[in-house]
């Protein structure tokens, strides 16, 4: 993940900016795999929280079901938090994890 | 007749009968119940932790997902007696019932398919009845 930091730069003038580009490491919504959740259930909490198609959320479905877990989404840690904590109201095993 | 239809302008129509209704009104309560008293024996799995690497939660992530199970199931909880659920509503029992399902097997340590065939034939069955409400909500949803 990208984010773009402007450095105002104190000098006689003033006016210079700088525009630097510094690289996050993204943070990881796992979701794990549990023998009790339907598996069309789940489909339909990926479709609801994230908004993904149909064919997206069976594909992540079916690798939680087949691997013991899959990462449903990345990006900035408060975001990845707040998906973590509606898919564990929502009845799944997911937690979130820094990518190293 | 299927426990759950999706009409055509979208609303669900509930067919469950009062025993069944009773039984489904009865985990909503019991979800509720956990969610607000911390010596419920389902309160701490409805609660994992959100960052496994860390040493304590970030409590607004924690505010945030109590108040997300509250609103969900107290919803599902006052439309028990309903005949017709909103698509929010249907939802709202589905994930209800989701975390009172993770809670029985938590609590009883069925944490794979193994575990899950050897469990006690009383909690089985509970659980196969809370899967097949669940099949029927996510058929509509």
């Amino acid at each position: 993940m990208k984010t773009l930091q402007r450095f105002q730069l104190s000098s006689e003038t003033d006016t210079d900016t700088i525009t630097r580009t510094v690289t996050k490491k993204p943070w990881k919504v796992i979701v794990w795999d549990d023998p009790v959740t339907p598996m069309r259930v789940v489909e339909v909490i990926f479709r609801k929280i994230f908004g993904y198609p149909d064919a997206k959320c069976t594909q992540l479905m079916l690798t939680v079901h087949h691997e013991g877990k899959a990462v449903v989404w990345d990006g900035a840690q408060e975001r990845a938090i707040h998906f973590c904590t509606q898919l564990q109201a929502a009845g799944l095993v997911a937690s979130v994890e820094e990518d190293k | 007749m299927s426990l759950f239809k999706k009409k055509r302008d979208g609303s669900i129509s509930v067919n469950l009968n009062d025993t069944a209704r009773s039984f489904v009104g009865e985990i909503f309560s019991q979800v509720v119940a956990a969610e607000n008293d911390p010596n419920h024996e389902w309160h701490l799995s409805m609660n994992p932790p959100i960052n496994r690497a860390a040493s304590s939660d970030d409590p607004l992530a924690t505010f945030a997902r109590q108040k997300e199970m509250a609103s969900n199931s107290e919803l599902a909880q006052m439309t028990i007696h309903e005949e017709t659920l909103s698509t929010g509503e249907a939802y709202a029992w589905m994930t209800s019932l989701a975390l009172a399902l993770r809670a029985i097997s938590s609590l009883r340590n069925i944490d794979d398919e193994v575990a899950l065939h050897n469990a006690d034939p009383e909690v089985k069955q509970y659980i196969v009845t809370i899967q097949s409400l669940l099949f029927g909500l996510a058929d509509c949803l």
